[in-house]
């Protein structure tokens, strides 16, 4: 579904809460990112932050129970795109933005979960979390120009 | 998930042939890389060559198969295109994981 209203374009998907439709948005997410304004890369860099946020949706909003709705709201705005991650599953206390810190010769150390927000921060400019009438509600955004904008 | 595997000495090469390595496939790759130590091999090369998009849940099931491996064996990685690469170095995963060009440059430093 396709909005326009004062110069701001706004795109909705809705999928099922199964990890095998995220490649679909993610897919979808890139190609919209390289029409606008982003290079190649920023858009696979975009389309795997999306992927995190969907994926941790349908895993922990959902806890990989499918006949959820998931919704992905792609809005370019005149400096910048914002990609608002909804769903009415399991509510978060807060987002957790963890330091990968660990010892690469420590085998134990090593993380083999809970890296997915890493990368969604690394790679956005703003991530913002709200529940608003039971709807959980993560907004990633990045500016077209990060050069002045990056946190 | 879709892998061919060959033998080298004692290195096992295994070639993921699917385009993404992320959440929906995580589980099958940690399987299929488990029967692989099962099967008594323990020096991995993994080719990613194919691999256009990796996640945090592709990289955490490397992670996985490394630590089943327990310390007694090791897993390299070859041919990881620019975005992989990137997902590598954006989770300090290019510190753990040692990481070639080509699949001749990963075998050999495995056959050392």
């Amino acid at each position: 579904m396709m909005e326009y209203k004062d110069g701001i374009r706004k795109i909705k998907f809705t999928i099922d809460s199964s990890l095998e439709n995220v490649a679909l948005v993610g897919t979808a997410v890139r190609k919209l990112c390289s029409m606008v304004s982003f290079s190649e890369t920023e858009a696979c860099d975009i389309e795997v932050s999306v992927v995190e946020a969907v994926n941790n949706a349908v895993k922990h909003a959902y806890m990989n129970e499918k006949g959820h709705e998931v919704n992905i709201i792609f809005t370019i705005h005149t400096d910048r795109l914002t990609i608002d991650i909804c769903d009415t599953g399991k509510t978060m206390d807060k987002i957790n933005f963890p330091v990968l810190k660990f010892d690469p010769k420590l085998l134990n150390s090593i993380p083999e979960k809970g890296m997915g927000f890493h990368i969604i921060s690394s790679i956005m400019d703003q991530v913002e979390y709200r529940t608003i009438q039971n709807k959980n509600i993560l907004s990633i955004t990045r500016f077209f120009n990060t050069s002045d904008q990056k946190k | 998930m879709q892998v061919e595997d060959r033998k080298e000495g004692n290195v096992l090469v295994v070639k993921v042939l699917d385009k993404r390595l992320d959440a929906h496939v995580a589980n099958d790759f940690i399987n299929k890389m488990s029967g692989y130590i099962s099967s008594g091999n323990s020096l991995f090369v993994l080719n990613v060559s194919e691999i256009d998009f990796i996640d945090s849940s592709g990289l955490g099931a490397i992670v996985t198969v490394l630590k089943r491996l327990g310390g007694k064996g090791d897993l390299v990685i070859c041919g990881a295109r620019d975005a992989v690469m990137r997902m590598f170095k954006l989770t300090r995963m290019n510190k753990v994981f040692d990481m070639f060009e080509s699949e001749k440059d990963a075998i050999n430093a495995l056959s050392k």
